[in-house]
């Protein structure tokens, strides 16, 4: 510990500082899915026509979070936490700003440019290249925001000694996820706002002689700055001495490059964002990204990380030390973690489909009630989430890391469980939301003991690398189910189908009406299947929290640097 | 794919973005009239191309007959992008407002008979039917009437320098035109009918074709204070092998 004053005499206040961009970055990360079309419209463009392009917005967003998180840990290793946190703070802002600045005729007219003197194409339209810059903002915003994210959690290692940490990663941890859960409906509530009210604010101003523009979608990206500025200077003030970097290590750009590529492929060859697939409507949607590349894009992928595998077994100075996964610790974790991350995507898609599936009819009206009753049902799982990493954290001090995994999966297994066995077509959205709420504690508990059997079993110069690690392998897993349970999931559906219309009536009235409720029946039996997956899946990654080591941290032997 | 093209574009959009040029002045100095002659003559001759029709500043609204829409919310043409192919084919993507709201409907047109498909208007369902009526796509070429017979009788032309179009070297010509014969142009959705309107054309400044047009509309009277109507029309794939067919329609409707 190297840590002054300021996080010596108020480690939390110093971690609150840091949090508050952490939350804006996973707030921003779901902010545009409920404005999507609200975007697309503005700028003047089809919504139905768009909206697949629109939709990079967002996955470019998680693809870009993703990547940052798996390399800035280390450049914290290596360069301090304080210079690369303010950096990815930093390029956070100049991101939300680029966002705002998709008409700007300079970057329009450099895209032109490139057209026609490189590609030799004529250019897209203004308002084509007016969404490329959008998403180019946002994922320069990205790169920021999922860089900090690392970066925090390792310095919550540097500012808390091992016996207390558990309970300062159960709330970095509660933030991010509070953050991506409270975006949707921060989203859609401030645009709803701005439309009603939109002209008081500019009058608001008006009368104190100043003239701004109606607030607007862009204005939720505006206003991350002056927050993100005054993080900054919080941020400038309270890392001062935390850390010292290990500079005569080298960064390992070779491993960065093979890991950024397996990472790219495997996401873009599985097809599937775990983002968008919560508000899915049926099973073909969950897989609606998968291109026909997806098959040589997995090669890719696969053959990627053989090569990163290859490049850090040799490297001086490795991205991930691999002997890093002889502890019992830091294995068990990570498989754990893999597979909290594959049974909450499970629990993400379950509600919203059978939610759609009992729709009935697909007038706008009804669109919206299933969009709203879903929206509910799903923070019925990822608020009580987000919130049980607190206790989690404080179980974890008092009972070390093992017992309180081992709890949190039993629950969230009893959670599937009880939803796999009780769902049917007409089960009340109350009963509905409170099993989702058992998953949602029982997967929360999980988050600050895992996180902190890695971060204690790592030497102080691989904290960084170990926070990526611990938050990339749940977004694997969260993609991984998504793609496989897809497969599976339209298989199963078309089987079920076909064997309840195989004695359907003759006449086309009854024959429509039938196929109707052989769909729902189907869509019930299916998504109660891919429950009892969850529930297997949380039996699975029990076993392997019962692989880590059990006791408290404060008695554990921690090899530091 | 098309994430990784995209983010490969704007990356190294950022490394082009500095070679742009400066506005600089012709040397030596064509004549605006030859210039204008030539580009007309390539475009006459031309037996594909493609173009595109842009429209920003005060909305051109499109008068549909028999739709009852709540007021303020009347349909309008924001653009359209399409193929021309000699002698009467022609096919165009049309993107129209409604109140706030984007749609977009896709038309085919081999001589007088035309298909249509939209997403509000057919389910996107191709159908044959008269639903330009009087419409030939030979009269965007046609003489008279035709955009090559409308820039040639553009009056007080002057070279206004050479440009900078995103890449694109070209010469700007500026004149007038008289609104009634802008008719090919604007698709018949001007709004004015009589007088002089401004009128600029950009010539490729290597292979001589028309490459830009730019019309300015003012607005109608009762909204003089609005900004005018401007319409630009791009012009590009000179004479590239195009084969424009019928489309599978579901029959006719009208």
């Amino acid at each position: 510990m190297t840590a002054r004053p300021a996080a010596q005499r108020a480690p939390w206040l110093v971690l609150a500082i840091v949090s508050l961009p952490v939350f804006i970055g996973a707030l921003d990360l779901t902010i545009i899915s409920a404005v999507l079309p609200e975007v697309i419209v503005s700028l003047d463009l089809p919504v139905k026509e768009y909206l697949d392009q629109a939709s990079w917005a967002v996955s470019g967003y998680l693809l870009a979070y993703a990547i940052s998180m798996t390399f800035a840990g280390r450049l914290s290793d290596l360069f301090g936490r304080r210079a690369v946190y303010i950096t990815c703070l930093l390029i956070f802002m100049a991101g939300s700003y680029l966002v705002t600045t998709y008409d700007s005729s300079t970057l329009n007219s450099a895209i032109a440019r490139f057209y026609r003197q490189v590609l030799d194409e004529p250019p897209p339209r203004l308002e084509e290249r007016y969404l490329y810059l959008v998403i180019f903002g946002r994922v320069v915003q990205a790169f920021g925001a999922g860089a900090m994210v690392p970066v925090t959690i390792a310095l919550a290692g540097d500012l808390f000694p091992p016996e207390r940490r558990a309970r300062p990663l159960g709330v970095v941890g509660a933030v991010d996820t509070l953050g991506w859960v409270l975006g949707h409906l921060y989203g859609g509530v401030m645009v709803r706002l701005f439309g009603q009210h939109g002209d008081a604010v500019v009058d608001a101003f008006a009368g104190l002689g100043l003239s701004v523009a109606k607030p607007s979608w862009e204005t939720l990206f505006l206003l991350n700055i002056p927050v993100s500025a005054l993080a900054l200077i919080g941020a400038w003030w309270a890392l001062r001495g935390i850390h010292r970097p290990r500079r005569a290590e080298r960064f390992d750009v070779l491993g960065t490059l093979f890991l950024t590529l397996a990472l790219i492929g495997l996401n873009l060859g599985l097809g599937t964002n775990p983002e968008t697939a919560s508000t899915a409507e049926s099973f073909e949607d969950l897989g609606r990204t998968a291109s026909h590349y997806g098959p040589a894009l997995l090669v890719g992928a696969a053959l990627a990380f053989l090569l990163f595998l290859l490049v850090e077994a040799r490297a001086s100075h490795p991205l991930i030390r691999l002997g890093m996964f002889r502890s019992r610790n830091v294995s068990a974790s990570s498989l754990t973690n893999f597979l909290v991350g594959f049974c909450l995507a499970i629990g993400l898609v379950s509600a919203p489909l059978l939610v759609n599936f009992r729709m009935d009819s697909p007038t706008s009206k009804d669109v919206q009630h299933a969009a709203y009753t879903a929206g509910l049902l799903l923070s019925g799982l990822t608020v009580p989430m987000a919130l049980a990493a607190i206790p989690g954290g404080w179980l974890s001090e008092r009972f070390g890391y093992r017992l309180p995994t081992a709890s949190g999966l039993l629950v969230a297994g009893i959670g599937f469980a009880l939803t796999s066995a009780t769902w049917e077509s007409d089960t009340s959205y109350w009963l509905m939301g409170a099993q989702m709420a058992i998953v949602g504690v029982g997967l929360g508990l999980t988050i600050s003991p895992v996180g902190t059997a890695v971060l204690n079993d790592v030497t102080e110069s691989e904290r960084g690398i170990a926070a990526a690690l611990i938050l990339v392998l749940r977004l694997v897993g969260m993609t991984v189910a998504i793609s496989s349970l897809t497969i599976y999931a339209l298989d199963r559906f078309d089987v079920l189908v076909a064997e309840r219309m195989a004695s359907a009536a003759a006449s086309l009235e009854e024959t429509v009406l039938a196929s109707q409720t052989a769909s729902l029946e189907a869509a019930v039996d299916v998504i109660s299947e891919l429950q009892f997956i969850g529930a297997a899946a949380t039996l699975i990654a029990l076993v392997a929290a019962l692989l880590m080591r059990g006791g408290r941290a404060a008695r554990e032997r921690v090899p530091l640097a | 794919m098309r994430a990784i093209r995209l983010l490969l574009v704007l990356a190294l959009t950022l490394a082009v973005a500095a070679c742009g040029g400066a506005d600089s002045a012709p040397q030596p100095t064509p004549d605006p009239q030859a210039l204008l002659a030539e580009g007309i003559t390539q475009l006459q001759d031309a037996t594909s191309f493609k173009y595109e029709v842009d429209v920003s500043g005060y909305r051109v609204n499109v008068p549909i007959e028999g739709l009852d829409l709540p007021e303020g919310t009347g349909v309008s043409f924001k653009y359209a992008s399409g193929t021309f192919q000699v002698p009467d084919r022609l096919s165009a993507r049309v993107q129209f407002r409604l109140g706030v709201l984007s749609t977009t409907a896709e038309l085919v047109a081999l001589g007088d008979t035309q298909y249509f498909r939209g997403e509000l208007l057919t389910g996107n369902r191709w159908l044959q039917g008269d639903f330009l009526p009087g419409f030939l796509p030979s009269s965007l070429v046609a003489q008279p009437g035709g955009v090559p017979h409308t820039l040639s009788t553009i009056r007080d032309l002057a070279l206004v320098g050479r440009r900078d179009l995103d890449g694109l070297s070209a010469y700007q010509l500026r004149g007038r035109v008289e609104a009634g014969r802008v008719f090919s142009l604007t698709l018949g959705l001007s709004r004015a009918t009589a007088g002089l309107l401004d009128i600029d054309v950009f010539i490729h400044t290597q292979n001589k074709r028309v490459v830009r047009i730019s019309l300015v509309e003012p607005p109608p009277d009762w909204a003089a204070d609005s900004e005018p109507t401007i319409w630009q029309i791009n012009i590009s794939e000179y004479n590239a092998p195009v084969t424009i067919t019928a489309p599978d329609a579901d029959g006719g409707t009208s």
